[in-house]
């Protein structure tokens, strides 16, 4: 959305997109067709179809993206203007935080977030789900929150003892037991 | 009549207190997760998919069912209170809603909501009761070429019929339809784009892809950006509205319903678009123009009924031929699929006690959802003040057990996170989630039935135009298919009245 930006959004867009579309192209030139059958649609169709559809829309997405003076978002969309989920917060926070450092800020804190969410997923079934959880909680939480770890490590607590239980118990849903079974 | 026999012993059923007691549940639960900043009907859903997996059909599709209509309208507080919409189809009630609470008038804006919702939502389900079964008639002259150009019709009028741009709406499409390819070839067996990886051979689930598209991004954003505390308004005054406020509703609660209804049938459009057309109806049939954008009742009013009509409406493709028009409706078919049921004409001969008991539980859940959510509207605020950082790392650790839980595998987990990745970035560079959603369900069903058909006509392409309603379909998509560059072509020539500015 911003001018000053150094690659426009829309051909970073367009760049995966088309990156991931020959992905699947090349994917689908390696399947091997059974020809023991007749079909009149093989396996390939498809996933070659959808493949060099993503890299049409793809160089239409660059194309566009490096139109100069083009604002794509405001021309076919109204209701973008109001945003849906975040969009509006955002749009908030980038008003008030329109310094790099913040938006630095706001990277890391990305790449933290995405990075506990590994580490969580990693240790879920060795810890044990109590366990995990806990940590992954207390950690997430106290990050974004270090002041008030009291309340995050009651929060983090319950939550993971609340929905083991309601799953093991209530709804029969069998989760990792790890360190504590 | 074999109609009002079946919705009577769907009543019957909808009003055993186990069912009563589920839609209950669910109009509470959706209302609260609703409420919930960033998270919408899908989004809610979609975490909620585990709880069902022990219940009984008819309970777990009641269940979601309610959280379905009941998350909408906690979609409609949070856009009214502070003017964060939980998904689209509720961005127009954050424009005159929360004026209107600006204006110290937060009640009667949640009021029209509540009633409107009411009044459009019953109305939606006697169009729903009356029109499916006339389509389940008229699905036994549908071939598969009809189905097939039905689903194409749905994913082109998703892709072209948006609020966004066009060409990242197909970004979307077309990220669904390469998401559904992975796995076996239903029909050969033949693995297709699993590079190696074994697991891939069963696919991507549904439900991890849902979750991933629309639970990650919301909640990773709001934990970097450490969302700050939002201020709801005060819901100050009276709550109920004036007669003059019933008066200037009337109308909009009539035309929105009547427009979401059809909006809603129409394949691929779905709610979001029903809200929006009423608003722009509403403004330009007012009397009132120049209050739109600073609190006119009726730009509340309008799109609310339209987008509780069109999930009624959404539900009647859905029921009578097992085709799902909207991201919503598509999760809905995931769980169908799930308890073993294939939606569609058959359904309607084969279990008709569960069809129609989902209908009257539409009926039962809107009186609970007029009954509950007016008088609870306070306690529902409160939930606003719990801290970002609670709420989203609990939305992650719930995510991850639903993906968990699914197939029980740290595959199922790892495939979350990267999905939660793509759909991360499609949010940053604006790709709309919803077509994904639906493109990825209607994905096996499109190549099924294009197969089918060509193996009929032995490869004939001309079996799609041979047919008159084939053929209808047939230029019927292409219309779709022309419609930017046609509307381009109108709007050269006049600026457009449409433009919703905030």
């Amino acid at each position: 959305m911003n001018d000053n930006q150094p690659i426009p959004r829309d051909v970073a867009l367009g760049g995966v997109t088309g990156l991931l579309g020959l992905i699947f192209v090349v994917g689908a030139l390696t399947i091997t067709p059974d020809p023991s059958a007749f079909k009149v649609l093989g396996p390939r169709v498809a996933p070659l179809t959808i493949g060099v559809a993503a890299v049409l829309v793809s160089i239409a997405l660059v194309v566009r993206g490096l139109r100069p003076g083009s604002r794509p978002e405001a021309e076919a969309a109204p209701p973008d203007e109001i945003g849906t989920n975040a969009a509006t917060s955002d749009e908030a926070d980038d008003v008030d935080e329109a310094s790099a450092g913040s938006s630095w800020r706001t990277h890391r804190r990305l790449i933290v977030t995405f990075g506990l969410l590994t580490v969580y997923i990693l240790v879920f079934i060795p810890l044990g789900y109590v366990v995990s959880t806990f940590a992954f909680l207390l950690v997430l939480t106290t990050y974004t929150e270090p002041r008030k770890v009291l309340r995050n490590s009651l929060f983090a607590a319950a939550f993971a003892v609340v929905v083991y239980l309601v799953f093991t118990r209530g709804l029969q849903v069998q989760l990792p037991p790890g360190l504590l079974g | 009549m074999d109609m009002f026999s079946g919705l009577a012993s769907g009543f019957a059923l909808a009003l055993s207190p186990q069912a009563l007691m589920f839609a209950c549940i669910g109009v509470m639960i959706g209302t609260i997760i609703g409420v919930l900043p960033g998270i919408g009907p899908i989004t809610a859903i979609a975490l909620l998919i585990p709880l069902s997996f022990g219940m009984e059909p008819v309970h777990g599709l009641i269940l979601l069912s309610a959280i379905y209509y009941g998350s909408m309208y906690g979609g409609s507080i949070t856009a009214t209170l502070i003017r964060t919409p939980g998904e689209v189809a509720s961005v127009v009630t954050a424009i005159d809603g929360y004026e209107m609470a600006r204006r110290g008038r937060a009640g009667p804006a949640l009021a029209t909501a509540a009633v409107g919702s009411f009044i459009a939502g019953t109305a939606a389900v006697v169009g729903l009761m009356l029109l499916s079964p006339v389509l389940v008639k008229v699905a036994v002259f549908l071939g598969a070429q009809e189905y097939f150009l039905l689903m194409l019709l749905a994913l082109m009028m998703a892709s072209t019929l948006t609020t966004g741009s066009r060409l990242k709406a197909w970004t979307a499409t077309l990220l669904g339809l390469a998401v559904g390819v992975i796995g076996l070839d239903p029909q050969t067996g033949t693995p297709r784009e699993t590079f190696g990886i074994l697991q891939l051979q069963d696919g991507i689930d549904f439900a991890i892809f849902a979750m991933a598209l629309f639970a990650i991004p919301e909640a990773v954003n709001n934990l970097a950006h450490r969302g700050k505390a939002v201020k709801p308004m005060k819901v100050q005054g009276g709550l109920w509205m004036s007669r003059e406020d019933w008066r200037r509703s009337r109308g909009p609660y009539a035309r929105g319903s009547v427009l979401g209804f059809i909006i809603g049938v129409l394949p691929g459009i779905g709610p979001s678009l029903a809200a929006f057309m009423s608003y722009v109806l509403e403004k330009r049939i007012s009397k009132h123009k120049d209050e739109f954008g600073k609190g006119a009742i009726e730009g509340v009013a309008g799109p609310e009924a339209a987008n509780n009509a069109g999930v009624g409406g959404a539900m009647v493709p859905l029921l009578s031929l097992g085709i799902p028009g909207s991201a919503t409706t598509a999760l809905l078919l995931f769980v169908f699929m799930m308890y073993g049921l294939q939606p569609g004409p058959l359904l309607f001969q084969s279990n008709p006690g569960l069809v129609w008991a989902i209908i009257a539980s539409m009926y039962v859940g809107n009186a609970v959802l007029l009954a509950l959510n007016l008088p609870l509207v306070g306690i529902f605020i409160k939930l606003l003040s719990i801290p970002t950082p609670l709420l989203f790392s609990g939305v992650l650790a719930f995510v991850v057990l639903g993906a968990y839980a699914l197939s029980f595998s740290l595959f199922s987990m790892l495939t979350l996170l990267v999905l939660g990745l793509i759909g991360f970035l499609m949010e940053e560079t604006g790709v709309p989630l919803a077509p994904a959603v639906l493109a990825l369900v209607l994905e096996p069903l499109l190549e099924t039935n294009l197969r089918r058909a060509l193996q009929i006509s032995g490869g004939d392409l001309v079996t799609f135009v041979d047919r008159p309603v084939s053929l209808v379909l047939v230029l019927v998509c292409a219309g779709v298919m022309a419609s930017p560059f046609i509307s381009r072509l109108v709007t050269r020539r006049q600026r457009p009245a449409v433009s919703v500015s905030v």
